[in-house]
């Protein structure tokens, strides 16, 4: 997996890596005008685009930003999206008492789920947590198993899918980006867009899963339109899917009730907390209850199709959509009410501007439901609702400060270490502009205090992930656990060990995934600067030339052995194309790998904010 | 003589098998886990990666190699009766806890004895 544009769950911020985005300046016009929303700008730039030879890519990467808009928005308008983000928000209020309890007994073992095992505690060699360590391990597992169960993949004989939460989450945004390309670009441009993915069945099963199911449900009508010109073998290519009726369901079924004991409903209804299930519910249900509007294949109204699945949510779950979304508001205020006895600004501030943006949210749901709910509003008018933080991340490290107007979150400097001065020894991974992207935009959805988002950023979200997860996480920016840790290590004095399996995040590149990367040129071997035939590269990404200290050291002399070269290697996150033969001389240095809890102590990952 | 411990990685539908079997075994298990992370970022489909099969992980601790061998027989037997829901060869990943190691993978016609159990 290498990083591009991501939704960080736990920052709810956008993360984009510069060097691969930065195509041109047409391209970073067009990034920008979608960030910002600014429609008159979108369709300018999307002219200027039409005809370039990589235009897929073009469209894919800049499209992705309204994708990952729309995440933002809809962690802000669906009880399952603040779920997601409550997830964090419990971690980061509980930090202290993880630390005191750390502090308590020496170290703290992660995941932290890992210490209410008895045989997991036998191999590391403790004795049984502290009470409140205990207690909050046993909330962070229970959840996170919540999570999980509600991703199991769901298998028919269309296919495997994974049908909850976060799927439909992808469902919406993706419809949305779609919906963007098509209007913007047209029926060409939607052509390239989808055509430059990196493995198209991979994408199909991600992407098409719901509208598949929508379909086989019945509840998805479908036109068939011509074949397409130059064709000649009887097949229908094309065919006019209407998912107005679909979206409606996706975005109610994302309003899951996280209150199923508090309820005080009509016998007869149900309550699930699982996105999946409510889909299924409410599917089964308009398939049943509303079959002329199923069948209709001349054109869904949009309010129709809200009015059948809000309708549908009061006679299945006992609440209309708009009111579980109140409810879970309210259990939000709840929460903030605990958060406020922790005296920490970030942790109260974070959780009020949050509500406030949902209560919005909630308001404009109420007066026009197609202004929040349909992707269609969404794409046409380029997410200008919104204003979520975007954080440049450059995981090679960029030498010198964070560009004029940005505040760098991730960054390392001992350049003036020892009276010296020495450039080379000071960068950033990271930073976000001080300024709101649709600053012209009174009404986009944006965060009151952003500032507090930055510590979120760099340190709550990364340790928070630790805590749940180990290091087996998939990184937004390269050194952002290791810098965490650091900072915990400085800060709170506790020594953070991993327990076996969860000491690194998954770390495999293919090289086609690299090549698809770097677009069809030349891959170079880091280490000769010779081309690397086609099969014939190991990608070695940027965990792997760390975990193993021969290789690590072996590389720091192939770049000089000086001290630039370490800063060099400390410095650059970005995977490695390795030729065949270079990985002969390679091999043998992987063999022994850090022992556990190693890096902490170890000079080549010291790094500073 | 030295206990063996190792993990057993494995689609959350096997795995209460293999638990049960472990037991059986005299083996102690620890509860599963799931493998993937639920912190992950959302991406965009550029470079979309596969999608997801819910893996756990249990840990576990023998008093002998012959225990284990004898284990991952009955293991190879549950892979042999055992259908995964989206049609993959059903399969569970054996991994030397500590050092990491791969010893290999169990499936319907792996060959127990060829497994790298030290």
């Amino acid at each position: 997996m290498i990083p591009i544009v991501q939704f960080d769950p736990a920052s709810l911020a956008i993360f984009a890596e510069t060097s691969t985005v930065s195509i041109d300046e047409e391209v970073t016009r067009l990034i920008t005008a979608t960030i910002s929303g600014d429609r008159a700008a979108v369709i300018d730039n999307f002219q200027l685009l039409a005809g370039r030879a990589n235009n897929g890519r073009a469209l894919q990467l800049t499209s992705a930003f309204l994708h990952e808009k729309r995440h933002f928005h809809d962690f802000i308008a669906t009880t399952y999206g603040a779920y997601r983000f409550r997830q964090f928000q419990e971690v980061y209020a509980n930090l202290p008492a993880i630390f005191r309890a750390g502090r308590t007994v020496g170290e703290l073992h992660l995941p932290l789920e890992v210490i209410l095992d008895p045989v997991r505690r036998r191999v590391l060699g403790i004795d049984e947590p502290p009470a409140e360590l205990h207690a909050i391990a046993v909330a962070l597992a229970k959840r996170r198993r919540e999570i999980e169960r509600d991703r199991e993949p769901f298998s028919s004989r269309l296919g495997t899918f994974e049908i909850g939460g976060e799927a439909q989450l992808e469902a919406l945004a993706f419809t949305a980006q779609s919906r963007f390309v098509s209007h913007f670009g047209g029926v060409a441009a939607h052509d390239s867009f989808v055509d430059h993915v990196f493995d198209r069945e991979q994408f199909q099963a991600k992407y098409g899963a719901l509208v598949n199911l929508g379909v086989a449900a019945g509840i998805v009508p479908i036109r068939q339109l011509d074949g397409l010109p130059g064709r000649d073998d009887g097949v229908t290519h094309r065919a006019h899917v209407d998912g107005a009726l679909l979206e409606c369901a996706i975005f109610a079924a994302l309003q899951a009730d996280y209150l199923p004991n508090e309820r005080a409903v009509p016998a007869g209804v149900v309550a699930s907390s699982r996105p999946a299930e409510r889909f299924a519910a409410i599917a089964m249900h308009l398939a049943q209850e509303h079959k002329t509007l199923c069948e209709k294949i001349d054109g869904m109204n949009w309010d129709d199709c809200w009015e059948a699945v809000d309708e549908t949510c009061a006679k299945v779950f006992g609440f209309r959509i708009h009111e579980q979304i109140a409810r879970d508001i309210e259990h939000n205020e709840a929460m903030l009410a605990k958060f406020r006895q922790t005296g920490n600004e970030v942790v109260i501030g974070v959780s009020e501007d949050f509500i406030e943006l949902r209560k919005t949210m909630y308001e404009r749901l109420e007066k026009t439901p197609a202004r929040v709910a349909s992707t269609e509003y969404f794409a046409l008018s380029v997410g200008a609702d919104v204003d979520p933080m975007v954080v440049w991340a450059s995981s090679r490290g960029e030498l010198g400060d964070a560009p004029e107007g940005f505040t760098r979150l991730m960054a390392y400097d001992t350049s003036t270490e020892g009276g010296q001065t020495r450039p080379w020894r000071k960068w950033w991974w990271a930073a976000t502009a001080r300024q709101p992207a649709s600053a012209g935009a009174a009404d986009a959805m944006r965060f009151v205090r952003p500032h507090l988002f930055y510590p979120v950023i760099d340190s709550y979200a990364p340790a928070a992930k630790l805590m749940l997860n180990g290091r087996k996480v998939r990184t937004l920016v390269g050194p952002e656990l290791l810098f965490a840790e650091q900072g915990l290590a400085a800060k709170v004095g506790v020594t953070l060990r991993f327990f076996p399996g969860f000491e690194f995040p998954d770390d495999e590149i293919p090289e086609a995934m690299l090549r698809f990367m770097r677009m069809g040129g030349d891959l170079i071997c880091d280490y000769t600067s010779r081309p690397i035939p086609q099969g014939e590269a190991t990608v070695l990404t940027p965990w792997a030339l760390r975990r193993y200290p021969e290789l690590a050291r072996y590389t720091i002399e192939h770049l000089g052995g000086h001290d630039v070269a370490y800063h060099t290697f400390v410095r650059d996150w970005t995977p490695w194309a390795v030729s065949a033969e270079m990985m002969e001389t390679l091999r043998p240095l992987m063999r022994r790998q850090r022992p556990l809890g190693a890096f902490r102590e170890d000079p080549l990952f010291k790094q500073q904010s | 003589m030295a206990e063996k411990v190792f993990d057993i990685i494995a689609t959350s539908k096997l795995m209460p098998d293999i638990v049960e079997l472990a037991e059986k075994y005299g083996i102690e298990a620890s509860a599963p886990m799931a493998v993937d992370s639920s912190s992950d970022a959302l991406d965009a489909p550029l470079g979309v990666d596969e999608l997801r099969q819910v893996l756990e992980v249990v840990t576990l601790i023998a008093s002998t190699g012959t225990t284990v061998v004898g284990f991952l027989a009955a293991v190879k037997a549950l892979m042999q009766r055992s259908e995964e829901d989206n049609g993959r060869e059903p399969q569970a990943r054996v991994v030397e806890t500590m050092t990491r190691r791969e010893i290999g993978s169990v499936t319907a016609s792996s060959d127990i004895e060829q497994l790298d159990i030290r």
